[in-house]
């Protein structure tokens, strides 16, 4: 697999998720509140329940993700453009008859708002598809310990 | 279902995983059902029933999603060509016209229902689903992959209280009988 870039490991669905998710989730694995001390140096259990919960969060985060993108069929940057060259058009300076044609053109590449879109949801679908399988692994990883 | 299930299904709040449409009520409903089926023991095992309740939901929405893109009496939205006509209508106007762009917004289309079974939409389903085939794509291989995330939580889960039920039976004795 090629290597993420840094601002998808930063941004949107692929961020690492708030401490106090994977916390929730720590809490819930372990059955308790774990000592913040213990946090400091994990044992092998503990670092396995941390990384899981780190998964599950992540997984979580992914699915929601994955949801939003199921009910979107038009790219929102496109649709922005389409409003701004909206816009300008019934401004002065587009009186010359082709560079109005040309907005006209452009406003007809709507191929261009679905593509994106698809290609989004498409990300959504492998996103999840990775988290599912990381958050597989590091249950397997936790169960050796329980 | 257990108390604390009940309290820990809320996490993540499910309506971040559900679409409008959805009712987080029916997911509750599910959710229990499957507890009662399976009879999950310990947050790891419930965890698993969530991801498996997930994948249920994921199936029926990627098949009312595909119904729906590939219902023939539903408007293709275009946003660019309905811009580029009002700039004709606008063109078109005469300049002592009353503007009437500012009045009432054309009302969304409403969805409108297929009859069931009528075979005379067969054809206008087919050319709908050739129109969007880039998108049926996608969702069909969203339900395989959905299917698949079942199928594999559902293992898992199997595997998990075989786990369990294999640590509680104790450790079998070996007996050696000396006269043989």
């Amino acid at each position: 697999m090629s290597e993420r870039q840094p601002n998808a490991l930063r941004h949107g669905a692929q961020a690492r998720p708030p401490q106090g998710d994977i916390y929730l989730h720590l809490e819930r694995i372990l059955g308790r509140r774990p000592a913040q001390f213990d946090l400091l140096e994990p044992g092998p259990e503990l670092a396995a329940a941390l990384h899981l919960a780190d998964c599950e969060a992540r997984l979580d985060r992914a699915h929601a993700h994955y949801v939003d993108m199921q009910d979107v069929h038009r790219h929102k940057d496109f649709d922005d453009l389409q409003e701004r060259l909206d816009d300008m058009v019934f401004f002065n300076w587009i009186t010359d008859p082709f560079k109005r044609e040309a907005a006209q053109r452009i406003m007809r590449l709507e191929r261009y708002s679905k593509h994106y879109a698809n290609y989004e949801k498409r990300l959504a679908g492998r996103y999840l598809r990775e988290a599912q399988a990381k958050r597989d692994r590091a249950l397997l990883e936790y169960m050796e310990y329980v | 279902m257990p108390d604390d299930a009940k309290k820990f299904s809320r996490l993540p709040n499910p309506s971040r995983m559900l679409l409008a449409d959805e009712c987080p009520e029916y997911y509750d409903v599910l959710l229990s059902e499957y507890y009662d089926d399976l009879k999950p023991v310990g947050v790891l095992e419930r965890r698993q029933i969530e991801l498996i309740v997930r994948c249920d939901l994921d199936i029926d929405r990627q098949l009312r999603i595909i119904a729906q893109h590939l219902n023939p009496l539903e408007e293709e939205e275009n946003r660019g060509a309905q811009m580029v006509a009002e700039w004709h209508l606008q063109a078109l106007r005469h300049q002592n016209a009353p503007d009437d762009s500012d009045g009432e917004a054309a009302s969304p289309s409403e969805t409108q229902y297929l009859p069931v079974g009528d075979p005379r939409l067969t054809p206008l389903i087919a050319k709908r689903y050739a129109q969007r085939r880039e998108l049926m794509s996608i969702h069909q291989r969203e339900l395989t992959n959905a299917e698949r995330r079942r199928r594999q939580a559902i293992e898992m889960l199997f595997k998990m209280q075989d786990r369990r039920r294999g640590r509680e039976v104790p450790e079998a004795e070996v007996v050696v009988e000396q006269n043989v």
